[in-house]
Protein backbone atom coordinates (compact mmCIF):
# COMPACT_ATOMS: atom_id res chain seq x y z
CA UNK A 1 0.00 0.00 0.00
CA UNK A 2 2.85 2.43 0.83
CA UNK A 3 4.15 1.93 -2.45
CA UNK A 4 1.88 3.85 -4.88
CA UNK A 5 3.08 7.24 -3.05
CA UNK A 6 6.43 6.40 -3.30
CA UNK A 7 6.17 5.46 -6.94
CA UNK A 8 4.12 8.97 -7.22
CA UNK A 9 7.54 10.83 -5.68
CA UNK A 10 9.89 9.16 -7.39
CA UNK A 11 8.26 9.57 -10.55
CA UNK A 12 7.79 13.62 -9.70
CA UNK A 13 11.40 13.84 -8.51
CA UNK A 14 12.74 12.21 -11.31
CA UNK A 15 10.84 14.46 -13.74
CA UNK A 16 12.04 17.76 -11.94
CA UNK A 17 15.45 16.42 -12.21
CA UNK A 18 15.37 16.36 -15.88
CA UNK A 19 13.79 19.48 -16.51
CA UNK A 20 16.68 21.04 -13.69
CA UNK A 21 19.16 19.62 -16.10
CA UNK A 22 17.49 22.02 -18.70
CA UNK A 23 17.67 24.58 -17.51
CA UNK A 24 20.35 28.47 -18.25
CA UNK A 25 23.64 27.77 -16.51
CA UNK A 26 23.63 29.94 -13.18
CA UNK A 27 23.95 33.66 -14.13
CA UNK A 28 23.89 32.64 -17.56
CA UNK A 29 23.44 36.02 -19.94
CA UNK A 30 21.33 34.11 -22.82
CA UNK A 31 18.74 32.98 -19.91
CA UNK A 32 15.19 34.19 -21.27
CA UNK A 33 14.64 36.24 -18.16
CA UNK A 34 17.98 38.60 -19.48
CA UNK A 35 16.87 38.43 -23.10
CA UNK A 36 13.44 39.53 -23.21
CA UNK A 37 12.29 43.36 -21.80
CA UNK A 38 15.28 43.36 -19.51
CA UNK A 39 18.04 44.91 -22.35
CA UNK A 40 14.52 47.52 -23.57
CA UNK A 41 14.37 48.69 -19.38
CA UNK A 42 17.81 48.82 -18.98
CA UNK A 43 18.41 51.08 -22.57
CA UNK A 44 15.76 53.62 -21.95
CA UNK A 45 14.54 53.35 -18.25
CA UNK A 46 15.69 56.93 -17.86
CA UNK A 47 14.62 58.07 -20.62
CA UNK A 48 10.97 56.62 -20.30
CA UNK A 49 10.55 56.57 -16.68
CA UNK A 50 12.55 59.81 -15.32
CA UNK A 51 14.28 58.19 -12.31
CA UNK A 52 17.58 56.54 -12.39
CA UNK A 53 17.01 53.46 -9.92
CA UNK A 54 15.86 50.91 -12.24
CA UNK A 55 14.83 48.86 -9.40
CA UNK A 56 12.44 51.66 -8.54
CA UNK A 57 11.74 52.56 -12.34
CA UNK A 58 10.08 48.83 -12.72
CA UNK A 59 8.97 48.50 -9.40
CA UNK A 60 6.44 51.54 -9.68
CA UNK A 61 6.42 52.28 -13.38
CA UNK A 62 6.84 49.17 -15.59
CA UNK A 63 4.93 46.67 -13.00
CA UNK A 64 2.89 49.29 -11.40
CA UNK A 65 -0.13 47.32 -11.30
CA UNK A 66 2.11 44.95 -9.57
CA UNK A 67 3.09 47.20 -6.91
CA UNK A 68 -0.53 48.25 -6.33
CA UNK A 69 -1.85 45.19 -6.12
CA UNK A 70 0.92 44.91 -3.12
CA UNK A 71 -0.38 47.55 -1.32
CA UNK A 72 -3.49 46.58 -1.30
CA UNK A 73 -2.84 42.98 0.23
CA UNK A 74 -0.78 45.24 3.11
CA UNK A 75 -3.36 47.35 3.85
CA UNK A 76 -5.77 44.44 3.60
CA UNK A 77 -3.82 42.47 6.19
CA UNK A 78 -3.65 45.48 8.27
CA UNK A 79 -7.50 45.84 8.32
CA UNK A 80 -7.73 42.13 8.95
CA UNK A 81 -5.67 42.48 12.18
CA UNK A 82 -7.43 46.16 13.08
CA UNK A 83 -10.94 43.85 12.55
CA UNK A 84 -9.88 40.24 14.67
CA UNK A 85 -7.14 42.20 17.22
CA UNK A 86 -8.98 45.93 17.44
CA UNK A 87 -8.35 46.21 20.93
CA UNK A 88 -5.97 49.18 21.60
CA UNK B 1 2.29 45.30 29.05
CA UNK B 2 5.90 44.02 28.53
CA UNK B 3 8.10 44.81 31.63
CA UNK B 4 9.92 48.06 30.99
CA UNK B 5 13.64 48.27 31.20
CA UNK B 6 14.45 50.31 34.05
CA UNK B 7 18.13 50.80 32.68
CA UNK B 8 18.78 54.57 32.20
CA UNK B 9 21.25 53.30 29.21
CA UNK B 10 18.91 51.39 27.15
CA UNK B 11 16.19 54.17 27.51
CA UNK B 12 18.41 57.27 26.84
CA UNK B 13 19.81 55.38 23.72
CA UNK B 14 16.47 54.69 22.67
CA UNK B 15 15.47 58.08 22.80
CA UNK B 16 18.60 59.76 21.27
CA UNK B 17 18.58 56.88 18.40
CA UNK B 18 14.70 57.55 17.42
CA UNK B 19 15.14 60.89 15.57
CA UNK B 20 18.01 59.45 13.34
CA UNK B 21 16.55 56.10 12.78
CA UNK B 22 13.61 58.09 11.46
CA UNK B 23 15.67 60.96 9.02
CA UNK B 24 17.10 57.78 8.08
CA UNK B 25 13.74 56.84 6.51
CA UNK B 26 12.90 60.04 5.33
CA UNK B 27 16.23 59.87 3.21
CA UNK B 28 15.32 56.67 2.12
CA UNK B 29 11.84 57.48 1.22
CA UNK B 30 12.67 60.10 -0.64
CA UNK B 31 16.01 59.22 -2.09
CA UNK B 32 14.38 55.83 -3.48
CA UNK B 33 14.05 57.20 -7.40
CA UNK B 34 17.97 57.42 -7.48
CA UNK B 35 19.28 55.32 -4.88
CA UNK B 36 18.24 51.88 -3.59
CA UNK B 37 15.47 51.99 -1.21
CA UNK B 38 11.90 52.94 -1.64
CA UNK B 39 8.43 52.83 0.10
CA UNK B 40 8.14 49.50 1.34
CA UNK B 41 11.80 49.83 3.10
CA UNK B 42 11.37 52.81 4.74
CA UNK B 43 7.75 52.49 6.22
CA UNK B 44 9.56 49.49 7.67
CA UNK B 45 12.56 51.48 9.18
CA UNK B 46 10.13 54.20 10.12
CA UNK B 47 8.31 51.49 11.97
CA UNK B 48 11.24 49.92 13.66
CA UNK B 49 11.57 53.57 15.23
CA UNK B 50 8.32 53.35 16.89
CA UNK B 51 8.61 49.38 17.72
CA UNK B 52 11.98 50.64 19.59
CA UNK B 53 10.27 53.29 21.39
CA UNK B 54 7.68 50.60 22.48
CA UNK B 55 10.13 48.31 23.44
CA UNK B 56 12.08 50.76 25.56
CA UNK B 57 10.29 53.36 26.55
CA UNK B 58 6.97 51.77 27.15
CA UNK B 59 4.06 50.61 24.89
CA UNK B 60 1.82 54.16 26.30
CA UNK B 61 5.22 56.12 25.09
CA UNK B 62 4.87 54.86 21.58
CA UNK B 63 0.99 54.92 21.13
CA UNK B 64 1.04 58.48 22.35
CA UNK B 65 3.68 59.60 19.43
CA UNK B 66 1.74 57.97 16.60
CA UNK B 67 -1.57 58.05 17.59
CA UNK B 68 -4.61 56.01 16.31
CA UNK B 69 -6.80 58.36 15.41
CA UNK B 70 -3.92 59.77 12.74
CA UNK B 71 -2.50 55.85 12.11
CA UNK B 72 -5.83 54.48 10.93
CA UNK B 73 -6.67 56.96 7.80
CA UNK B 74 -2.85 57.03 7.12
CA UNK B 75 -3.46 52.97 6.25
CA UNK B 76 -5.65 53.53 3.65
CA UNK B 77 -3.12 56.68 2.27
CA UNK B 78 -1.06 54.53 -0.60
CA UNK B 79 -3.49 52.96 -2.08
CA UNK B 80 -5.49 56.09 -2.38
CA UNK B 81 -2.71 57.54 -4.10
CA UNK B 82 -2.06 54.74 -5.90
CA UNK B 83 -5.30 55.08 -7.56
CA UNK B 84 -6.06 59.14 -7.79
CA UNK B 85 -2.71 59.24 -9.46
CA UNK B 86 -3.31 56.09 -11.92
CA UNK B 87 -6.92 58.38 -13.30
CA UNK B 88 -5.40 61.46 -13.56
CA UNK B 89 -2.73 59.96 -15.76
CA UNK B 90 -5.99 58.02 -17.82
CA UNK B 91 -7.62 61.48 -17.53
CA UNK B 92 -4.75 63.09 -19.22
CA UNK B 93 -4.21 60.30 -21.83
CA UNK B 94 -2.11 57.96 -20.91
CA UNK B 95 -3.00 54.49 -19.46
CA UNK B 96 -3.64 53.96 -16.10
CA UNK B 97 -0.26 54.50 -14.24
CA UNK B 98 1.83 55.84 -17.12
CA UNK B 99 3.33 58.67 -15.48
CA UNK B 100 4.87 60.56 -18.08
CA UNK B 101 1.46 61.78 -19.99
CA UNK B 102 0.61 64.16 -17.03
CA UNK B 103 1.46 67.60 -18.84
CA UNK B 104 2.50 69.06 -15.41
CA UNK B 105 5.88 70.64 -16.01
CA UNK B 106 7.26 71.03 -19.50
CA UNK B 107 9.65 67.95 -19.10
CA UNK B 108 7.98 64.51 -18.66
CA UNK B 109 10.96 62.77 -17.22
CA UNK B 110 10.29 65.49 -14.20
CA UNK B 111 6.92 64.84 -13.96
CA UNK B 112 8.03 61.17 -14.08
CA UNK B 113 10.28 61.33 -11.45
CA UNK B 114 7.92 63.27 -8.82
CA UNK B 115 4.78 60.82 -9.98
CA UNK B 116 7.05 57.78 -8.48
CA UNK B 117 8.23 59.58 -5.65
CA UNK B 118 4.66 60.73 -4.59
CA UNK B 119 3.69 57.06 -5.23
CA UNK B 120 6.60 56.08 -2.83
CA UNK B 121 5.26 58.26 -0.01
CA UNK B 122 1.87 56.79 -0.46
CA UNK B 123 3.49 53.10 -0.09
CA UNK B 124 5.86 54.34 2.52
CA UNK B 125 3.13 56.22 4.57
CA UNK B 126 0.34 52.54 4.62
CA UNK B 127 3.31 50.64 5.21
CA UNK B 128 4.41 52.50 8.56
CA UNK B 129 1.20 53.01 9.77
CA UNK B 130 0.11 48.75 9.29
CA UNK B 131 3.55 47.32 10.52
CA UNK B 132 2.77 49.49 13.78
CA UNK B 133 -0.35 48.85 14.28
CA UNK B 134 0.05 45.46 13.91
CA UNK B 135 2.74 45.54 16.63
CA UNK B 136 0.42 47.47 18.83
CA UNK B 137 -2.64 45.52 18.39
CA UNK B 138 -0.53 42.42 19.14
CA UNK B 139 2.17 43.95 21.76
CA UNK B 140 -1.32 44.74 23.98
CA UNK B 141 -2.13 41.54 25.44
CA UNK B 142 -4.13 41.78 28.32
CA UNK B 143 -3.11 44.66 30.21
CA UNK B 144 -3.28 47.48 27.53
Amino acid sequence: MRLAPLMVVLIIGATLAIAVAGMPAFGSSDAPAYTHVVPRYLEKGVEETGVGNIVTAIVVYYRGYDTFGEVTVIFTAGIAVIALLGRE
Amino acid sequence: MPELFEDVIVRTIARLLTPFIQLFALYVLMHGHATPGGGFQAGVIMAASFILIAIALGLQEAKDRVKQKVRLPMESFGPLTFVVIGIICIACGGYYLQYTTVPLLPSLQAVGAILISAVEVGIGVTVMAMVTTIFFSMAGGKHA
